[in-house]
Formats: C-alpha cells, sequence, structure tokens
C-alpha cells in the first residue's frame, strides 16, 4: 500500500510538472509567469549597491518598499547619499534630495541617467513587473545558462519610450526566473548586461537577491545589486508612494 | 635734372592718375591696418578671456582629471588647496590665485529643465581675478549659503528673476548625485556669450557642500603677468618642486597656451592672415602695374626721345620705379593712418559680434576692441611700400625694350 501511495505521488508530480510545462509552451506565458513570481502585494527589503570601475569601488545602502507591479520607494542609507529618496509610481519616477526644496520629476532620457555613478539606471531600478504591457515577447529556443536550462525569449519593444528597445532574456524552464538578461539599442548595440547570482524561494515568489549588472557603454565596469534582508507582505500605510509622504 | 625731380614732375603731371594709383595702395594698407587691429584685439581678448575664465595663466587640477574628463570625473579633486595657495604666494606674493569648482549641472524649475555650467566660486576673490562686480546687471554677488548669481541669458531662458529659486543637479565627488535649491541673488552679463548663456556660480564652500567635496577643488587657477613663456615655465618648475617637496600629490600644472588650442589656432591663422595681406597688397599693386603700362604707352614717345639724348635703360628703369616708390610712400602712409584712425576709434567704441556668435562657444568677447601696435604699422608700411614700388619693374621691362627710333615715330 505505502509503495503505491508512493507511485501515486510520483505521477501526480510528474502529471502536474508535464502540465506546467505545456502550459507554459508560450513566450507570453513564461514572461507572465515570471512576472508573478517577482511581484509581490507588498515587499520591503534592504540591500546595497556595489560599483566597480578604474576609480575603485563604491558601496551605497538602500532600503525600499514596493506595492504590486509598478509603486516602489528606494531611500538611501549610507553616509554619502543619506536621506535622497526615488518614488516610481504608475507613470512617473520622481528625486528627493534632502537638500532641494524642489522634487525632481525624472523623464525622457534622463531616466536612462545612470544612479549613483553605477551601471544601474533609474529606470532599471524601479522597472515594474508588467513587462507584457511593455514589450512584445518571441520565443526563440532553449539555451543553458550556468547549467540551468532556459526559455531564450526576445522581447521587443511596443512603444518608444522604454530604455531599452529590445531585450533577450534567459528565463529559466524550472523555476521561471531571468538567469540572464541582454539590453539592447534600436540599432542592435549590445548596451547592458545581467547575471543572476542568487535568489531566495519564498513559497510561490522569487526574491532575486545578488545580480550583476554591467554597462557596456563603460570600461571595465561593474555593478552588484544585492538584496540582504527582505520581508514580504508587510504592512504599507496606504499614503507611501505618494510625493506628500517622499518630503517626510 | 635729377632723376628724382623728373619723377615727381611725372607724379605732378597726372595728378588723378598717380592719385588712382595711390589709392589703391592705401586702401589696401588701411584695410591690412584694420584687419591686423581686429586680430591683435581677438588676440589680447581671447589670452584674457582664456586665463581670466578658463585655465588661468597657469592651471591646477588633478593629475588624472585631463584624460578623463569626457566622463565628468567630479571625484578627482585637488586636495589641500589651502597649502598650495601658501606655496604659491610664498613663490610670488602677486599671483592672483581663483578655487574653482565647474560642474555640468541641470536646473530644474517645475517640470522644466535647463543643461547649465555651474561654477564654485569665492566671490571676493573674483573681485581681482575676473571684475566681478562689473558684470553684475541686476542684483548683488552671492555672499554665503545657497545663494546664486545666473547669467542673465540663461534666468531669461528659464523665466527667472532675481529674488526666485532655482534647482541644480549634479554628479558629486563621491560619485552619486545630489539636488540644491539657490535663490537668485543677481544677473550677471559676462563677456563671454557662453557664460551669460549657461553658467550660474555659487559661493564655494556651498558648492563643496552641494558637491561632496570636504574642502577640495576642482581647480586652482593662477593669473600673472608672465614676462614670456619662458618665464612661466620656470614658475611651473619651481611650482612642481615645492608642491613634491611638500608632499602634495597627483596634481598637474599646466601652462595655458598648453592647454587651450583655440589661442595656437589664432596665432597660427595670423601666419595666414600675413600671407593674405600679401595677395591683397598684390591685387591693390596691380593698379599700380595696369597704370604704369598705361604711362609707358602715353610716353613712348618720350622715352624715346630720352633714350636718344643718352639716357640709359636702367635709368628709364629707376625713373619708373622712384615714381611708383615716391606714391607708394605717400600712399601707404595715407592709408595706414586712415586704418590707424579707423581701428583707433572701433577700440573705443567696440565691435559688437554677438548676433555672428549666437551659437557659437568660443572664448572670444561678443565686443571685440582693434588693437593698433607699432610693429604692425611699420610693418604694413614698409610691406606696402616695397610691394608698390617693386609691382612697377614688371611693366618697365617693356619700357626698356622700346626701339628708340620707333618709340620717336609712336603717336
Amino acid at each position: 500500500m505505502a509503495d503505491n501511495s508512493f507511485l501515486k505521488s510520483i505521477i501526480i508530480i510528474l502529471l502536474i510538472s508535464v502540465s506546467a510545462s505545456l502550459y507554459a509552451e508560450t513566450a507570453e506565458d513564461i514572461i507572465k509567469i515570471m512576472d508573478e513570481k517577482q511581484t509581490f502585494e507588498t515587499l520591503e527589503s534592504t540591500g546595497s549597491i556595489i560599483s566597480r570601475d578604474r576609480f575603485g569601488t563604491k558601496q551605497s545602502d538602500f532600503t525600499s518598499i514596493s506595492r504590486g507591479k509598478s509603486e516602489f520607494l528606494i531611500e538611501f542609507t549610507s553616509l554619502e547619499e543619506r536621506g535622497q529618496k526615488i518614488l516610481r509610481t504608475p507613470d512617473e519616477l520622481y528625486l528627493f534630495y534632502p537638500d532641494s526644496e524642489e522634487i525632481i520629476r525624472l523623464q525622457g532620457a534622463a531616466l536612462r541617467q545612470s544612479m549613483l555613478g553605477s551601471d544601474i539606471s533609474y529606470e532599471d531600478m524601479t522597472e515594474g513587473t508588467d513587462t507584457l504591457s511593455r514589450y512584445d515577447v518571441k520565443l526563440n529556443g532553449d539555451e543553458d545558462v550556468e547549467g540551468a536550462g532556459c526559455y531564450v525569449i526576445e522581447m521587443t519593444a511596443k512603444k518608444k519610450n522604454v530604455p531599452y528597445p529590445r531585450q533577450v532574456v534567459w528565463v529559466d524552464k524550472n523555476i521561471y526566473i531571468p538567469r540572464k538578461t541582454d539590453y539592447y539599442s534600436r540599432s542592435g548595440k549590445l548596451l547592458k548586461t545581467m547575471e543572476l547570482k542568487d535568489y531566495k524561494k519564498d513559497g510561490e515568489k522569487i526574491i532575486l537577491t545578488s545580480m550583476i549588472i554591467s554597462d557596456k557603454l563603460k570600461k571595465n565596469s561593474t555593478t552588484e545589486l544585492n538584496i540582504s534582508s527582505y520581508r514580504i507582505n508587510p504592512p504599507v500605510h496606504p499614503a507611501t508612494f505618494t510625493l506628500e509622504e517622499l518630503t517626510w | 635734372m635729377k632723376l628724382s625731380k623728373i619723377a615727381l614732375r611725372n607724379i605732378n603731371r597726372n595728378k588723378r592718375r598717380s592719385l588712382l594709383s595711390g589709392s589703391a595702395i592705401a586702401v589696401a594698407a588701411a584695410s591690412i591696418i584694420f584687419l591686423f587691429a581686429l586680430l591683435d584685439g581677438m588676440e589680447t581678448d581671447l589670452a584674457d578671456n582664456i586665463q581670466t575664465f578658463y585655465t588661468g595663466t597657469i592651471r591646477i587640477i588633478h593629475s588624472d582629471f585631463e584624460k578623463n574628463k569626457k566622463i565628468n570625473p567630479m571625484h578627482l579633486t585637488v586636495k589641500d588647496p589651502d597649502k598650495i595657495i601658501e606655496i604659491t604666494k610664498r613663490i610670488n606674493p602677486d599671483i592672483q590665485v581663483s578655487e574653482r569648482i565647474s560642474f555640468p549641472a541641470r536646473i530644474y524649475i517645475g517640470s522644466r529643465y535647463f543643461n547649465a555650467m555651474g561654477m564654485g566660486v569665492r566671490f571676493p576673490d573674483e573681485i581681482g581675478f575676473q571684475k566681478i562686480e562689473d558684470v553684475i546687471v541686476e542684483g548683488r554677488f552671492p555672499e554665503t549659503g545657497r545663494e546664486v548669481l545666473l547669467g542673465a541669458r540663461l534666468a531669461d531662458k528659464m523665466g527667472v528673476k532675481t529674488g526666485d529659486k532655482i534647482t541644480a543637479l549634479s554628479a558629486t565627488a563621491g560619485r552619486g548625485s545630489n539636488a540644491m535649491t539657490f535663490t537668485v541673488t543677481g544677473l550677471a552679463v559676462f563677456p563671454l556669450l557662453e557664460f551669460t548663456n549657461s553658467v550660474f556660480m555659487i559661493p564655494l564652500e556651498t558648492g563643496q557642500d552641494f558637491l561632496k567635496m570636504k574642502t577640495d577643488v576642482k581647480e586652482l587657477l593662477l593669473k600673472y603677468k608672465a614676462s614670456s613663456d619662458q618665464d612661466a615655465a620656470a614658475l611651473i618648475d619651481r611650482l612642481r618642486n615645492e608642491t613634491e617637496k611638500n608632499g602634495i600629490k597627483n596634481i598637474d600644472i599646466s601652462y595655458w597656451k598648453d592647454i587651450n588650442d583655440t589661442y595656437s589656432m589664432i596665432a597660427m591663422a595670423e601666419k595666414m592672415y600675413m600671407i593674405m595681406a600679401f595677395f591683397f597688397l598684390l591685387l591693390g599693386c596691380s593698379v599700380i602695374i595696369n597704370t604704369t603700362m598705361m604711362v609707358i604707352y602715353e610716353r613712348t614717345k618720350e622715352i624715346g626721345m630720352m633714350k636718344a639724348l643718352g639716357m640709359k635703360n636702367s635709368d628709364v628703369v629707376k625713373l619708373f620705379f622712384l615714381e611708383s616708390f615716391y606714391i607708394g610712400i605717400a600712399a601707404s602712409a595715407a592709408g595706414v593712418i586712415f586704418g590707424v584712425i579707423i581701428s583707433q576709434i572701433l577700440h573705443h567704441t567696440g565691435i559688437n559680434f554677438q548676433n555672428m556668435m549666437e551659437d557659437m562657444d568660443f572664448e572670444m568677447s561678443t565686443v571685440l576692441y582693434p588693437v593698433v601696435t607699432l610693429t604692425s604699422v611699420v610693418t604694413i608700411f614698409l610691406y606696402s611700400v616695397i610691394i608698390a614700388s617693386i609691382s612697377t619693374f614688371i611693366p618697365t621691362l617693356r619700357a626698356t625694350g622700346i626701339n628708340t627710333v620707333d618709340a620717336l615715330k609712336h603717336n
């Protein structure tokens, strides 16, 4: 009897896996699952950005709160940038500096500016997880990335107001996370690369806890983005993602 | 009768023609005097602007700054500027020093933004260094804290006036970014359009705080009257030795002529203009050649007669040469005097090139003042006389080839 129930469990798991893989056959489905796994009702985290280039290494620490797919608030805590905040709302991106009486709304090319001299732009840091609203996706086969089988998905921007007109993302076939992403310009020039170094699973959700971003337009420059701690679904004040709250 | 007397008599025989020949030389000489006065004025203006606004006579920056300047390396600063100033003053107490932090910035006003060039300066020092009080057209220069002096056209572009607030965003020395809000205390019209269009100036300490520079500066500009390039090179050597002895590292000390290319371009252009002046005068001389040829044709019978009376070919050449020489002297003198008068008037009134320079980033002032130098006056006078005199040789050679008998028959 015991052997039978073990066999049943194996068959059920296999059936679920097979049905899951059948379900995730289209590029849209894969990206949707990838986004959902990284979308939280609310998420609070602390981390650091470590930039390395020919001038040395620089570390900036931050805390961040996000809600849903497109609301983020990041506050820098390291001495050099203490009190600086970045607020992303569904439509806009704002910067708050303690020395400034005005909140700066970033738009257009300014969104692509380097954040704190790193390889990450303001847009990269706060990019939401609603990928399918901004990109057309196409499955381009599969490849292994550091031993993990991945779908290779090409994403082409639907609108002109996205930072990268074309992306190629390698999505892990088993856990649906981006193992690697290449970002291209409209002319096909490689602008940036992202490599995932570590992640944490929490139930169905996945938090990308360490990744390396490299701006290919800069010489010998890489940036490590690390999440040291996080809390899923903490209570968040409704006014957190408003301009009024930003100046507090 | 002496040849010189005959030459003078011949000049007076047809005053209109002599005047025509002379006026061509005079116009050419006057134009060249003015052109050279303008060039000298431009050169003086450029040298002054470059040393006042950009590099000083000697500039001290971080040794790695220049090779990385494309990426705006705000962290490559000059450390311990007070020590360097102390060393400089010990070497020569008359050297004026300007501590500066220049930085590209973006100014935000509401949802609009404007690209600008920020500059942190010690305003009291800039009174002597760039006569800052002369450029202020409204309000006053910032004294302390978060106050800003704006280029008048930048203010106009942004719709900002004295008493308003602006917020500037810039990269910092900590390789991050910062934004700060300033109150506009004054507007300035600088001699350079680029500055009036895009510069805002804040107190040095505010700049250090804004850009997280502690007590560092981006550059130290030293200004003094170097008697020669060698004199400046000797001072630079001494500064290098003294700063090194005092343990100051990672600085680059350079002479302004080695930093800025524009001045050497103008100096090179001056040589080109010398060649152009030569052709300009030759053009003027074509009138002399032309009139001399007409004179020779008209006076063929007279030449024949003089030759029949025993005048040698060389004397015929000398006669025509002397005629041109006298015309050349008179015309060159008149042209040079006229050119000097015009240039001197414009030296006081100035020539406004603002409309021409609207879209140019050039270290030249919008109003230029021609400068007449004794060297250019003497050179151009001699140049004109010599070219005018030599130019008669071509038609005169024709006169020497005239057969005496044929000449006497000529009507």
